[in-house]
């Protein structure tokens, strides 16, 4: 939305050029609020105008992003536009440069997207209240990833969140949205909160405000930089803040979800990028801690998206995953640093950056695809879903490019980035000095091995029983294939997968650039051209030879199954979602709790119920032995305090009085 | 130290309105709120000729007729109207309460004796001691009180404390100031007189002790 102003507002450029850039940023600014309040109170609304406005800017946006690569942009608001006290203070340099493309790339899909998806829903939501969140949240992270200094930083933030809540509370007639937009709201007030504290702290020891001054190598840094790193965590949605991913994803329409997961936790990254790698930080505790909640957030989250039955809450857990990946390769790369290691800290985080470009692309592709097959099938439920691979072919098609990407199947994207991070592991393994840190290097590669084949696991079951076999409920049975929008949408985001996972080796150089131009050194010469091709050959020849040596040599008998005198079968005898997690999550039943409830109904229910209605879910451990009693502890010691308001006048003139006689004491004691 | 008249004006007032404290008679307190805000109206004459001004000789005048006729002329008619002739009391009995009201005109000397008297008054530190003292037993009262009568006396209390305070702590303040302040106060009452008739007639009762409905939780 508004970069391109911020790319007319070169920092090189002449005095008019800064002028020229002040007035491009009102307009746009203007041009963006008018538009967000002449769509504010329209409900009916048609999709393709905002859509096709929406598609022009992001364009433009990444066309002139492209066209400036190299030059660092600088925009400062002149007096009467200031924040208070603060001029708003924005600077695109090449790292923020990269996010800023992936942003532009992923509104472009979603915008394609809009119009074909937003009909099937047109009437659940008020359409011009979500274009006009649509539109503000847009602008908002464009504006948290260009700004420069924390005030700056921490509006966009703000705008940013709030944005998103009310995105997510688009459909809010449902009791389930409005509780996963209030745990959502939740968890933002305390990130912000703790960010802000953070800020203020950092503030208070550098007296900057911008984040180019901040530096972390002094120990009384390093309660500030936790409390940025968990304010960000939490936004981030890293092991054990990450609840509110789980609720707010499914409750928001797809193509909220796709942004959210696709960039708006990027953002969270981006920042940990920004503040704390730039800003050098060397406490080993910190930096420790990071690493461990990160682990542990890979293995949860891969561990919880395999006994998911909501496609997009499965999404939402596997973006815990890799989130925590990039995380770990973050902390990977500041210990390194540290310890001087420098090959290791430049590795992690190139794979950190590239894994976040390409999380963002492939999980923003599933995540339409799964809206796709939620617009068409009406459910996305996997105990509802099946067949659709006749019904919606070519979605099909684009849901399997994104599994495979997220499953590391070279050549596509996910497999280089997941490399980069396993190769910076291993050289850990043989330079790093100690003993222990070998050990546990190796501990961790193990984990991650575990968390990459669970995650096969997770994506074969989404495939299988959502697109393969037959369909399990009739709405199924009706669905046809997604709108060209939509699938051009896919198609795009598809070919920017293979796109990227072709040309790893010329990404990941360029992003060693990026950051060297940035004020990062970091050298990309040292590391080995990748094993993308040699590999997916590999893997082609082996599943070929699989093929033809085990599977093709059946043959194939056309007979009727046995029915034990039932009479026909049911779809419901395949396989299910939940019978296919089953075998792994028996592995993991400490993590994974099994709750069965069982109702059965009728007029003689004990001999021959009528209806019997079997649930089978998961208890969130974490959601019911930590946040569940800390929300009741914050909410009894509320109720202690409200008692305070007795409702006597008498009491409130008493307190009136106290507070006159204390303030008068405290004046007389100075 | 001199004391000078304007402070010995501000102290009677303070006294008596700590005696207001130790009456439950609404027409004894009427009477004594009258006597205090006479008092508080010789204040500002003497005040007025110490800084050889004549524009406060006026505002006196209107504080006399006003606040010291008008009103409880007003509250009179107020309390024969609505049958009231005493209040019930709460807490504390009024002599103790009477007693802390003295205390509090004490305290009050203790607590103001930091404040840094204006430059060219000559009224600093008694005449502080006599405002807040004023303000304190304005709380005192509507602390130990059940009528709202007799919580719209407190506030009235109050206000002739914060009257003082601001014209022994400064060096006169405007009349156009003081002339808005004293139709504030006579809008105060004339409203507040409106909704004793209508508590009254919403719940058949003035005891502010039996409203406890006012809070969220």
């Amino acid at each position: 939305m508004n970069s391109e102003t911020f790319v007319k507002a070169r920092a090189t450029g002449t005095g008019q050029v800064q002028e020229m850039a002040t007035f491009g940023v009102l307009a746009l600014l203007l041009s963006l609020i008018s538009l967000a309040l002449v769509l504010g109170h329209r409900k009916q609304l048609k999709s393709a105008i905002p859509a096709a406005l929406t598609l022009i800017s992001a364009l433009a946006s990444t066309v002139l992003l492209i066209l400036s690569w190299g030059h660092d942009l600088g925009w400062q608001s002149q007096t009467p536009f200031w924040l208070g006290i603060f001029p708003l203070t924005f600077k695109i340099d090449s790292l923020s440069r990269l996010y800023l493309t992936l942003l532009s790339v992923i509104v472009c899909a979603v915008s394609i997207f809009s119009p074909g998806y937003l009909s099937h829903i047109a009437a659940k939501i008020h359409a011009g209240q979500y274009w006009a969140c649509f539109l503000v949240f847009i602008a908002s992270m464009y504006a948290v990833i260009a700004s420069a200094d924390a005030i700056t930083f921490l509006v966009a933030w703000e705008l940013m969140s709030l944005a998103s809540i009310a995105l997510v509370a688009t459909d809010h007639s449902h009791q389930s949205v409005q509780k996963s937009a209030f745990i959502y709201l939740g968890a933002t007030r305390v990130s912000s909160a703790l960010l802000a504290g953070g800020f203020l702290w950092m503030h208070a020891i550098s007296r900057s405000w911008s984040f180019h001054d901040w530096i972390f190598n002094d120990p009384v840094t390093y309660l500030p930089a936790l409390l940025i790193l968990i304010g960000l965590c939490i936004k981030a949605g890293i092991w054990p803040f990450h609840i509110w991913l789980p609720y707010a994803h499914p409750a928001a329409p797809a193509t909220v979800s796709a942004i959210m997961s696709g960039f708006m936790i990027k953002v969270a990254v981006y920042a940990l990028i920004r503040i704390l790698v730039f800003g050098a930080l060397n406490s080993t505790l910190i930096i420790a801690l990071a690493f461990t909640l990160a682990v542990v957030s890979t293995f949860w989250g891969v561990l919880f998206a395999l006994v998911q039955n909501d496609l997009k809450k499965l999404l939402a857990y596997s973006s815990i995953e890799n989130v925590g990946l990039i995380v770990m390769a973050i902390a990977l790369s500041l210990y390194a640093r540290q310890a001087s290691l420098a090959t290791i800290a430049d590795l992690a985080i190139i794979a950190a950056i590239f894994h976040s470009w390409n999380h963002g692309l492939f999980k923003c592709l599933l995540f339409l695809s799964v809206g796709a097959v939620d617009s068409q099938a009406h459910t996305r439920d996997l105990r509802h879903l099946g067949g659709l691979a006749k019904r919606m072919p070519w979605t099909m098609a684009f849901f399997f490019a994104g599994s495979f990407a997220i499953c590391s199947i070279p050549p596509l994207n996910g497999f280089s980035s997941k490399f980069l991070i396993y190769e910076s592991l291993f050289k850990n393994v043989l330079q790093c000095p100690t003993f222990t840190e070998k050990g546990l290097s190796l501990a961790v590669i193990c984990l991650l091995s575990a968390v990459g084949a669970l995650a096969i696991a997770v994506f074969v079951k989404a495939m299988g029983v959502g697109f393969l076999g037959v369909a399990r409920s009739k709405a199924v049975h009706h669905a046809e294939e997604a709108g060209w929008g939509m699938l051009l949408a896919q198609a795009c985001l598809v070919i920017l997968c293979v796109v990227s996972g072709v040309n790893a080796d010329a990404a990941s150089r360029l992003i060693a650039d990026s950051l060297t131009s940035a004020g990062l050194k970091v050298d990309y010469t040292i590391s080995s051209v990748l094993p993308t091709g040699t590999t997916a050959v590999l893997l082609a020849a082996l599943s070929a030879l699989t093929y033809l040596l085990f599977l093709k040599a059946s043959k194939v008998t056309n007979y009727r199954t046995w029915d034990c005198g039932f009479g026909t079968l049911s779809p419901k005898t395949q396989v299910s979602a939940d019978s296919f997690a089953q075998p792994l999550a028996r592995i993991f039943r400490p993590f994974l709790r099994y709750e069965n409830s069982a109702r059965f109904e009728g007029q003689d229910r004990r001999h021959f119920p009528e209806v019997v209605t079997v649930q089978t879910q998961i208890v969130s451990i974490l959601e019911n032995r930590v946040y569940l009693p800390g929300l009741a502890l914050i909410g009894g010691l509320a109720r202690l305090l409200a008692r305070l308001q007795a409702g006597s006048i008498h009491l409130y003139l008493l307190y009136v009085c106290a507070t006159l006689c204390l303030l008068l004491f405290l004046g007389m004691a100075q | 130290m001199t004391i000078t008249a304007t402070e010995i004006c501000v102290l009677t007032a303070a006294l008596l309105a700590c005696l207001m404290v130790g009456s439950l008679h609404l027409r004894v307190n009427l009477w004594l709120y009258s006597l205090s805000t006479l008092c508080i109206a010789a204040a500002t004459a003497t005040s007025a000729l110490e800084h050889s001004e004549m524009g406060p000789i006026f505002i006196a005048i209107l504080i006399a007729l006003l606040k010291s006729v008008a009103i409880p002329k007003f509250f009179s008619w107020a309390i024969d109207k609505l049958h009231v002739q005493r209040d019930l009391g709460a807490m504390v009995t009024p002599p103790l309460a009477m007693h802390a009201a003295i205390l509090l005109f004490a305290l009050s000397f203790i607590l103001t004796k930091e404040i840094p008297s204006p430059a060219g008054s000559v009224n600093g530190w008694f005449g502080a001691a006599g405002g807040i003292s004023l303000v304190f037993t304005g709380l005192l009262l509507m602390l130990t009180r059940r009528l709202a009568i007799s919580q719209i006396f407190g506030f009235l209390v109050i206000e002739n404390g914060i009257y003082i305070f601001a014209l022994t702590q400064t060096n006169g303040m405007p009349l156009i100031v003081e002339m808005g302040v004293l139709l504030d106060v006579l809008v105060g009452v004339m409203v507040s007189g409106l909704l004793l008739f209508k508590i009254q007639k919403s719940f058949e009762h003035i005891d502010v002790a039996q409203l406890t409905q006012l809070k969220e939780y």
